[in-house]
């Protein structure tokens, strides 16, 4: 059955479309709309401003993504003087994501390195449903969406 | 805040090294064995069958005739008795014959097993029209005597609405994603079965790639624009060569993290080893965009590359990592390891498929995919593919055909259900950890794809330096 019927019906085309890209694009089912993408970004740019603000951190990036491929997760690279406690960024990147309404959030991803020399960085990837009771401990109840 | 990490998921592991595509090979290695052994033995019986005919065993016999023959009864026994040569010779020449057939039928029949389940899939789709037809008449009689039922006890209705609202779709897809391979498998046969009733001429008799090809043209490919961001220092993973293939799926997680929507980034790992060879991994992350089709998209990782590479097209992303490897510095006899997520891994799979016609003009020599249906890729023999598929994901479904048991295919299957179709096949969530726990494994495939991918993985004895090359993709008209 590899082989293309030989009188193709114009009309099938169509029909193939709508199938074969329900078929696909259904698994994109529970991802952002346009709105909630817009409002997402700027919750993550005032993360990523603040965390630019702190006086160990050189540069900061910070994106939200809730799609299938990327699923309901911030992730922070942040890059830090040299000297700098790698444990106290974390919390703090941690602080700002977790008190965020970026919702909603099952993962959480750090990548702290030092600006300069060879001294190994950090990362972290936080599993927000498995350690919610640590994360709540830590950093207080996640605010109303 | 990281706290213990739960253990990895059982795994699972099909074809590869020690799969039944290489027993297969090993039979037809024991027939070739039995071929050396009977091309012996013939030869060996043509030279003692000469030794009765050599004049100094002929003239022997008037000086000593009774020796003269039982030397002869003993050669000729040796040549033609029960146990002979002559007769291990045929007996060898049947071994090899019938370990061939072995070989060959058992192929057949996995062939036919794979073509039978597409036809049947066809069919089923072919037949749902006719089904329909039948069915909607008793369906709708069947809703006049349920209304008037549920008139007549209005609590029927109530509980009927209660239980579909409690249905969870996402769970019961994610419980049997088979259901995907079935809806998959019978779209085209569904095509040719809608235009039964109008008494049209001619079936859609094509498959799954051939009605994806069809669909590719509403999906203009373009052609791609690769942009250099340097060298990427963020984060360790980005820095320091991988030692497994937990750190190979690290640096694709990573990578799919920092994408974000349509602004596609793909990174060359360059690993430089101690004698001055160097190797490349590249990281592909899958879709973003979900777009419909009918309309130029200028992002690569959209829908559209989706379907042309399901189609078999040579996509535009495919083009940009070719070039993407060209400004990183390999060259065509390097080796290059191609890491992608779902259309990641799609993309990558086609790529060492074209490599075998010089399309894809790089080294490909190992392709790691994390949730990608590849299994119609035909994957040359000198590519190995490590593929990692969580069995409630269903993306790597949607090809409705299951990989292949090849020696270079090794498949691993793991066990994680979050109950939702994006978190099951999430790279930080499902394949990760996945790939964390397969560095334990001992299995004979794993161990025979790690060993093979020895330039990427730092665990030879030299001490290699990598640095990360971050590009841009595009598309233009």
């Amino acid at each position: 059955m590899t082989t293309m019927g030989r009188h193709r019906i114009p009309w099938r085309r169509p029909v193939i479309v709508g199938l074969l890209v329900l078929a696909t694009a259904g698994c994109g089912a529970g991802g952002d709309t346009r709105a909630a993408t817009t409002s997402h970004d700027a919750i993550a740019a005032r993360i990523q401003a603040a965390l630019r603000q702190r006086p160990d951190v050189v540069t900061a990036e910070v994106n939200y993504q809730n799609t299938l491929d990327a699923s309901a997760q911030a992730t922070a690279a942040i890059s830090v003087k040299p000297g700098t406690d790698l444990d106290r960024t974390v919390d703090a990147a941690l602080r700002l994501i977790w008190q965020s309404k970026l919702f909603p959030l099952r993962s959480i991803n750090l990548y702290v390195t030092y600006d300069h020399g060879d001294q190994p960085g950090t990362t972290r990837s936080i599993d927000t449903v498995r350690q919610q009771a640590e994360l709540d401990r830590a950093y207080g109840p996640r605010p109303i969406g | 805040m990281t706290g213990p990490q739960p253990p990895g998921p059982d795994l699972v592991v099909r074809g590869g090294a020690g799969g039944t595509e290489a027993r297969y090979e090993d039979l037809e290695t024991l027939a070739r064995g039995s071929d050396d052994l009977t091309r012996t033995l013939a030869s060996v019986s043509v030279r003692c069958a000469a030794i009765l005919a050599d004049p100094g065993v002929i003239a022997s016999a008037v000086l000593d005739p009774v020796g003269a023959a039982t030397f002869s009864a003993l050669l000729l026994r040796a040549l033609d008795g029960p146990d002979g040569l002559r007769a291990q010779t045929v007996e060898h020449t049947e071994r090899a014959i019938a370990l061939r057939t072995v070989a060959a039928s058992y192929r057949a029949v996995d062939q036919a097993q794979a073509e039978l389940l597409d036809d049947l899939r066809w069919t089923a789709g072919a037949m749902a029209v006719p089904a329909a037809v039948i069915a909607v008449p008793l369906l709708a009689g069947g809703a006049v005597v349920a209304t008037g039922a549920a008139l007549a006890n209005p609590g029927l209705a109530t509980a009927d609405v209660a239980a579909a609202r409690r249905l969870d779709y996402q769970r019961l897809l994610t419980d049997h994603p088979g259901i995907v391979d079935n809806l998959v498998g019978a779209g085209p046969g569904l095509v040719s079965g809608l235009a039964l009733p109008t008494g049209q001429p001619g079936l859609f008799a094509g498959d799954v790639p051939a009605a994806a090809h069809l669909i590719g043209s509403f999906y203009p490919d373009g052609t791609p624009k690769v942009t250099s961001l340097g060298v990427d220092t963020r984060a360790d993973v980005m820095k320091t060569p991988p030692s497994g293939i937990g750190d190979l799926m690290a640096g694709l997680d990573y990578r799919n993290n920092m994408v974000d929507g349509p602004d596609d980034q793909i990174d060359v790992r360059v690993i430089t080893h101690a004698d001055g060879t160097t190797s490349y991994i590249v990281d592909v992350p899958g879709t973003k965009v979900w777009d419909p089709p009918g309309s130029f998209n200028p992002a690569l990782n959209d829908l559209g590359t989706n379907v042309h590479v399901m189609g078999d097209d040579l996509t535009a992303r495919e083009r940009a990592i070719a070039d993407v490897l060209h400004r990183a510095g390999a060259s065509p006899s390097d080796p290059v390891m191609l890491v992608g997520h779902s259309q990641g891994g799609m993309v990558a799979a086609h790529a060492a498929q074209d490599t075998a016609t010089g399309t894809f003009d790089y080294n490909v020599t190992h392709v790691v995919t994390a949730g990608s249906p590849i299994a119609r890729f035909d994957i040359p023999d000198h590519v190995q593919v490590l593929a990692l598929e969580n069995v409630h994901d269903i993306t790597p479904h949607l090809d409705a055909a299951a990989n292949p048991d090849r020696a270079n295919v090794t498949t691993v299957e793991f066990d994680t259900q979050y109950g939702t179709v994006a978190d099951n096949h999430s790279t930080a969530r499902a394949y990760l950890p996945a790939a964390r726990a397969l560095d334990a494994s001992s299995d004979p495939s794993v161990a025979a794809y790690r060993a093979s991918a020895a330039a990427f993985l730092g665990t030879g004895s030299s001490a290699p330096t990598m640095r990360a090359q971050v590009y841009r993709l595009a598309r233009m008209p």
